[in-house]
């Protein structure tokens, strides 16, 4: 499968890889990376992504409204936002703007596999 | 000139052919007469065979109209048990159990337990967060929480779930009289989407709520947090307890007693003297670490400061008392947890000291008998745990039996000219081949009239048959069975709960008591048995009258 990871933090991205790589062992996962909301548009727009894992603030495009934007395209894919915002009528709307999970920063390995190993195959 | 025969009259031949042409157009006529005569019956056949056609059709439409009105039927009557099902285990079902429609007010099926939950009726119709009357707030989150339930979502249950804001929500009910409770409940809530299909994205078109009253299991956490924090206190008690050496803390415990004493003596006549007692305990208690009794004793002194001499006083001083009762009560078990580090055969002697002296704390605390408790022993080694134990529970029957019947309250002691404490020794000791264990008390005595007489009451003896009994023997029937069953036989010969047990307990392990007695100085309880349990009993001994002898163990007093 093919994931994409958007965070303008390469620690963050770094993290996020890791975390994924040691709990899918024995599947094969490719990773795409962007930096904002715009780069994460175009590489979904070269195709296979299966799985998206986003920033919300971001330069540029930021989580909420990329999300936004691919559901306005009406892809399917499952999003999972990963945000310091923990305001529940934040969290609120990135639900309504079409996110599929939320995982609230600073990410913790276990945490973060806990949220997304359903949506890897 | 002549007129032609043309002009004047038709000629025949004129004539025929008149007739021949009008013959022939009649002809003509016929002919088409005939055509549409057949073109008609023609149109008459098709119209023959469309209406053969209707009437199929129609009798096939009235077919399955009949069909169909059948079927609807069935439906209905599936539709209406399905319903009256439903009716049924909203009516029977434990828990609240509501949906609420996409006005987000409340649907009218809901469970009838609901309305009690939420101590208002009718629920059909308002609007789902105006139940949260207590907290403004909460309504608010409530929702906007329904609302995002309802809405086309990518996220997940479980997602949803991590939202709900009324997991666990304190929650008021006000009554009608305007009184509110709170109560804890839990909320959870259910997206129900159109048939059967669960599409992910499917519009949801109604939203089931499920609420448990977890009030009682909140208040038994509440309750068990209480109690952990108070055991946490006991046992930091129970810690500086520790720590201070064993006879520091049984003066201190004394000289506490002694001051309450003055304290509430004085309190109310000679109020700066309890005063300057009750600062005086303060400090000690500081010093040993003992806050909890600094503080109770410092309210104690502000209360008096205050000139409270009444009912505040008396809470404030129970504090106090309460304080020291429940160190002198962790002292008691120090006592039994040192005594248990040393070696097995005196752990298990110390074993039994702590509980006869458990027994004897607990016995007389509330009645107005006083205690002394001696204890002596030295128990040889290799001693069987059962032996151990049936000496114990032995000694547990004789020890509640003197408090019981044995020893006198204080002031008859007094009135009998005896110290007002009385005394109970118990003793454990080896004697060759035997155990002696022995329990005397400085009480009243077994009066053998009286047990004379209730053995007779009892049918236990023939009367002229205990008239010939020796003392010695009538003081035996103290062992036997009916005389030592309840309280109408304790009443007459003011002995013997137990005893029988006592008897055939010590009897069955090859061993054998006996009792000895004098009016108003003591009674003797000595029990032998064999060294080694199931062993054949020694040649049987004249039943000891000796005294209690202070043994080679320790003897302590309670405090």
């Amino acid at each position: 499968m093919k994931v994409l990871i958007v965070d303008d933090s390469a620690l963050a991205r770094g993290l996020i890889r890791r975390t994924i790589q040691e709990n899918a062992a024995g599947r094969t996962i490719d990773f795409v990376e962007a930096m904002n909301g715009e780069e994460a548009l175009a590489r979904l727009h070269e195709g296979n992504i299966d799985l998206a894992l986003v920033d919300w603030n971001m330069p540029v495009l930021d989580g909420l409204a990329f999300v936004k934007q691919v559901r306005g395209l009406h892809m399917e894919l499952p999003i999972v936002m990963i945000t310091a915002v923990s305001d529940e009528e934040k969290i609120h709307e990135a639900c309504l703007a079409g996110v599929s999970e939320y995982l609230e920063k600073p990410i913790q390995g276990p945490d973060l596999w806990a949220r997304i190993k359903g949506y890897v195959k | 000139m002549p007129d032609s025969p043309s002009s004047s009259a038709p000629s025949a031949e004129e004539i025929i052919a008149s007739q021949t042409r009008e013959i022939e157009s009649l002809r003509e006529n016929v002919l088409d007469h005939e055509d549409t005569l057949r073109h008609l019956e023609s149109q008459h056949d098709v119209l023959e065979s469309f209406c053969f056609g209707l009437e199929q059709e129609h009798e096939k439409a009235r077919r399955a109209l009949e069909t169909t009105k059948t079927e609807l039927q069935a439906s209905y009557d599936k539709l209406r048990a399905l319903s009256d099902e439903q009716d049924d285990i909203l009516a029977h079902v434990k828990q609240g159990i509501l949906t609420i429609g996409r006005e987000l007010t409340i649907n009218p099926g809901y469970s009838r337990i609901t309305e009690s939950m939420f101590e208002r009726s009718p629920l059909a119709g308002i609007p789902f967060e105006s139940l949260f009357v207590g907290d403004p707030s909460m309504r608010a989150r409530i929702r906007r929480y329904v609302e995002l339930c309802f809405a086309e979502l990518y996220a997940s249950p479980q997602v949803l779930e991590r939202l709900n804001p009324a997991k666990e929500c304190p929650f008021v009910v006000r009554r009608a009289n305007g009184e509110t409770t709170t109560k804890l409940f839990s909320f959870s809530f259910a997206r129900i989407k159109q048939g059967r299909d669960e599409a992910a994205r499917a519009p949801v078109t109604k939203l089931m709520v499920v609420v448990d009253d977890r009030t009682a299991e909140y208040e038994l956490n509440r309750e068990l947090a209480r109690r952990t924090k108070e055991h946490a206190a006991k046992v930091e008690k129970a810690y500086r307890l520790v720590m201070l050496p064993p006879d520091v803390v049984r003066d201190f415990i004394s000289e506490a007693a002694q001051a309450i004493d003055q304290i509430e003596r004085d309190g109310v006549t000679h109020t700066p003297r309890a005063m300057q007692v009750a600062h005086s305990l303060k400090g000690n208690a500081r010093a040993l670490g003992l806050d909890d009794l600094a503080t109770a004793t410092h309210v104690v002194e502000e209360v008096l400061g205050l000139r409270e001499t009444g009912e505040p006083f008396r809470a404030a001083l129970a504090n106090v008392k309460r304080e020291v009762a429940d160190g002198e009560q962790l002292f008691q078990r120090m006592v039994g947890v040192r005594a248990a580090l040393r070696t097995s055969v005196e752990e298990r002697a110390h074993g039994i000291e702590t509980t006869l002296r458990n027994l004897v704390a607990r016995e007389a605390d509330g009645s107005d008998k006083q205690i002394d408790f001696e204890f002596a022993t030295d128990l040889p080694k290799g001693l069987s745990p059962r032996l151990l134990l049936r000496i114990k529970n032995a000694l547990v029957q004789l020890v509640r039996n003197a408090i019981a019947h044995g020893v006198e309250r204080a002031p008859d002691r007094i009135e009998a000219g005896k110290s007002p404490s009385a005394r109970i020794e118990v003793s454990i000791r080896q004697e060759g081949a035997m155990l002696v264990v022995q329990c005397r008390d400085d009480g009243r005595g077994i009066d053998t009239e009286r047990l004379r007489a209730a053995a007779v009451a009892r049918g236990q003896i023939a009367r002229d048959a205990a008239e010939k009994l020796d003392d010695a023997a009538a003081m035996r029937l103290v062992f036997a069975t009916g005389v030592s069953t309840q309280s109408t036989v304790d009443e007459l010969s003011g002995r013997g709960v137990g005893m029988d047990v006592v008897k055939d307990s010590v009897e069955s392990s090859g061993g054998e008591v006996s009792v000895t007695s004098e009016a108003q100085r003591y009674t003797l309880f000595v029990l032998r048995f064999p060294h080694e349990e199931g062993d054949t009993p020694h040649a049987p001994r004249v039943a000891s009258n000796e005294r209690l002898e202070s043994g080679g163990g320790e003897r302590t007093a309670l405090p």
